[in-house]
């Protein structure tokens, strides 16, 4: 539908503009017919960025002028073509100030399709060009994701950026990023008000790769997926060509749709012959671009050469501390204990191998406490002087540690669900829930590369068909849950939990027509039983209005175990207790006991128990795309 | 701060101000404004909009040396020690690691002497850490005092 649209306008420029048409310049390069061909030529389009809005015609997605030759080029792919070429053909003062130079992408097209263009071209010297890829020289190009961040409302479905791969320290390669252009200390509200109502610029950036991994890695704690694509040279001549053409540009930012995944997908869909965004949403999220690189050509083979993680100080720990033997272990937690003073004493019946693995795990536990406490304790702080002072006084060795293999973020589940329910309720009775979630997972979802145990939902609305009634049952904003369950053990490590929800819900289960608005919030502890199970507690509380005779103020504890008994099955019980805070005498306990069977990231079959005031029964088929 | 460092000879030269800034001679923790700077961690939309990185800026800004001066491998070796320096340390306690040799990288120290350097540096480095007021100082400070340890060592 949306490129019958497109190609509608696209006529319709090509009709209006006809006249302007009828006299080709350089007569010798292009007829009429060849030049309104490659208008409406896909690549060319992406060259420009022009898209059609929703409501609007064909435009250029680029805001700064710059970018466009022609004057009506922004809404014109025609014109701007037409322009391109006669401009290209013009000899200017200075070169780096050509046509040739500022847009090489669309001189390397262009020369591709127009053949005798070539020998019209004046000869130029595009030293910035040439310097240019110089500094951003590749053999190869990553896609980069990293992981979602719950700390940062901006960054919970994670960040795509591009890494320029060479036969450079990896730390030093270069990165192509993409994000607004907010200034300093800017206020959260307005910047996710503004990120979502278009109220930033955004351009690309190159930065190398150590800045992310510092931000990313070691301060935000987050794993860095990458995938090495296979693309032949001329590709990566030419994506980095366009990115040449991008440096300056600007385009309006937009959270939900033309965001961070939206334009490096734009930018990687110049090479690759994949639709790496979901058309059936109106949004776009990086794991709808890590999941379409990683589809199947049409001509068969994949994009995706490799795939490694570049793991967050935390998962380094966390697979250090697993890879130590038991006395290796004990020692780290005594170390990390409190009331340890003696490191020489404690470190002393190990051999120099011991030592070095214990204190390698202890570097990554103090840079990971000062990240999750803010700054370390200044018994910490000398705890690390010593730890270092210790390691220095050793001779130089490196440490081996396994790779573990951990399933990669595009394995999870897609992050859009509609489900469908048959329901008894024993005060209701029989009903048929429909279900559609915007986002992202919860925690029964198949979760690679996602903080485990986990609940990241949005938009989620629940309504159901009774007695040939459709009403509403729920609809959440939001409701985000985490059970940070510590990996390790040690102090300062996990251990905790805590949700957050609003939206609109009945008020139990014993009727259908009683919704009320609210907010709630619960924090707690949680412990990991096993790698699959974790439980937690957690006191919570809720603002509601209107209040149904029941109250205002709802405050209680709710207890959990969440499980994966097989990699097909998992469940998810937890009990809770509650009283109104504002009519103590309005007070009950619930039960919800979901379970997921399945592993396929588009469909799975759940069942689900709950009691709140009413026995439910449901058993679901949910679909994901 | 001058209690903490006067035991250690080299590293207290190295800590005295630099009064010209001549291309060679410049010390980007003075000329280039990199000692006052934060490190701004927020993030992906941060990351744009920081201008840190952006060698040219950072010594307009600071309005005391050319921008040239401040675009050199010295001044982006020691902005990524500031950034870096909870690996670079521990990486040089260890021995290895691909933060030393990117440190390296910058500033483009030859292979042939690159095991010197970090072994002189690890050596100084040590006797750095094993005072015990070096908890008391600042990162900044910390990585302040390796850079000049570094280029002693390396140029």
């Amino acid at each position: 539908m949306k490129s019958i649209t497109k190609l509608v306008l696209l006529l319709c420029h090509l009709y209006l503009a006809a006249p302007a048409l009828a006299a080709p310049q350089s007569s010798a390069v292009y007829t009429t017919e060849q030049l309104q061909l490659l208008a409406t030529h896909p690549t060319w389009l992406k060259l420009g960025h022009y898209e059609t809005g929703f409501l609007s015609s064909l435009r250029s997605e680029v805001t700064s002028d710059s970018f466009f030759i022609a004057k009506e080029g922004k809404s014109s792919p025609l014109h701007e073509l037409q322009a391109t070429i006669s401009e290209m053909q013009v000899k200017v003062d200075d070169d780096n100030k050509s046509a040739q130079c500022r847009f090489p992408a669309r001189r390397l097209w262009l020369i591709g399709k127009l053949p005798k263009l070539t020998s019209q071209l004046p000869p130029v010297n595009c030293t910035e060009y040439k310097q240019h890829r110089i500094d951003n020289h590749a053999d190869q190009i990553s896609l980069v994701y990293a992981s979602g961040y719950l700390g940062n409302p901006a960054s919970m479905y994670g960040h795509l950026l591009l890494k320029l791969k060479n036969n450079n320290n990896e730390l030093l390669e270069n990165t192509f990023n993409y994000g607004a252009m907010v200034p300093p200390k800017e206020n959260k509200l307005k910047y996710i008000t503004l990120g979502i109502l278009g109220g930033y610029q955004a351009r690309f950036s190159s930065e190398e790769f150590h800045r992310h991994s510092h931000i990313y890695n070691e301060s935000e704690l987050r794993d860095l997926w990458e995938y090495e694509l296979n693309l032949t040279q001329n590709d990566i001549t030419f994506l980095l060509a366009h990115h040449w053409e991008l440096k300056t540009q600007t385009f309006t930012y937009y959270f939900f749709k033309q965001n961070c995944a939206y334009q490096i997908a734009k930018l990687l869909e110049l090479v690759v012959d994949l639709p790496l965004m979901n058309d059936n949403k109106p949004w776009v999220m990086p794991y709808d671009v890590i999941s379409g690189i990683t589809k199947e050509k049409p001509s068969g083979g994949s994009v995706v050469d490799k795939i490694r993680r570049h793991e967050s100080r935390q998962e380094s720990l966390s697979n250090k501390y697993h890879q130590l033997n038991r006395e290796e272990q004990s020692t780290v937690k005594a170390i990390a204990s409190t009331n340890s003073t003696s490191l020489k004493e404690s470190l002393s019946p190990l051999s120099l191998l011991e030592k070095n693995r214990v204190i390698d795990t202890l570097f990554d536990y103090y840079s990971f406490l000062k990240i999750s406490q803010s700054e370390l304790s200044k018994q910490d702080t000398e705890k690390k002087r010593q730890l270092l002072a210790q390691r220095f006084s050793l001779p130089p060795a490196k440490t081996t540690w396994k790779t573990p293999n951990k399933n990669p973020p595009h394995q999870s589940q897609y992050p859009t669900m509609l489900q469908l329910s048959p329901t008894y309720n024993d005060k209701l009775g029989s009903g048929l829930q429909l279900r559609f979630r915007a986002s992202y997972y919860d925690l029964l979802s198949l979760d690679a590369g996602r903080l485990p145990f986990s609940s990241l939902a949005m938009f989620d609305l629940k309504v159901i068909a009774q007695d040939d009634k459709l009403t509403l049952k729920s609809w959440d904003l939001f409701n985000i849950e985490n059970l940070s369950v510590s990996n390790t053990g040690l102090a300062g490590d996990g251990g905790y939990s805590w949700s957050l929800r609003a939206g609109v819900h009945n008020i139990d289960l014993t009727c259908n027509d009683c919704l009320v608005t609210n907010v709630s919030g619960a924090f707690g502890k949680s412990y990991r039983i096993n790698e699959q199970t974790a439980f937690y507690s957690m006191v919570d509380g809720r603002v509601q209005v209107p209040d149904r005779q029941r109250g205002h103020l709802k405050a209680g504890i709710k207890s959990g175990l969440v499980s994966q008994l097989t990699p097909y099955w998992r469940t998810s019980v937890s009990v809770g207790y509650h009283y109104y805070l504002d009519n103590t005498e309005q007070h009950s306990h619930s039960i919800n006991w979901e379970q997921r069977f399945g592993d396929a990231k588009s469909w799975d079959v759940r069942t689900q128990y709950r009691y709140d005031g009413a026995s439910e029964l449901s058993l679901s088929y949910s679909y994901y795309w | 701060m001058l209690k903490f460092i006067a035991p250690v000879a080299v590293v207290a030269t190295l800590l005295a101000p630099t009064t010209q800034a001549s291309e060679q001679n410049v010390n980007p923790w003075q000329h280039c404004g990199i000692g006052a700077m934060v490190f701004d961690n927020n993030g992906a939309a941060a990351a744009i909009s920081n201008i840190i990185w952006d060698l040219g800026t950072t010594a307009v800004s600071s309005k005391i040396s050319s921008v040239e001066n401040c675009a050199g491998a010295k001044a982006k070796t020691a902005m990524f020690i500031k950034q870096s320096y909870n690996n670079i340390i521990e990486e040089t306690a260890q021995g290895q690691g691909e933060h030393l040799n990117a440190m390296l990288d910058l500033l483009e120290v030859d292979q042939a002497s690159r095991q010197d350097v970090l072994t002189n540096v690890r050596s100084d480095m040590a006797t750095v850490v094993s005072n015990a007021n070096y908890a008391n100082t600042t990162p900044a400070q910390k990585a302040e005092m390796y850079y000049n340890t570094l280029v002693a060592r390396a140029l």
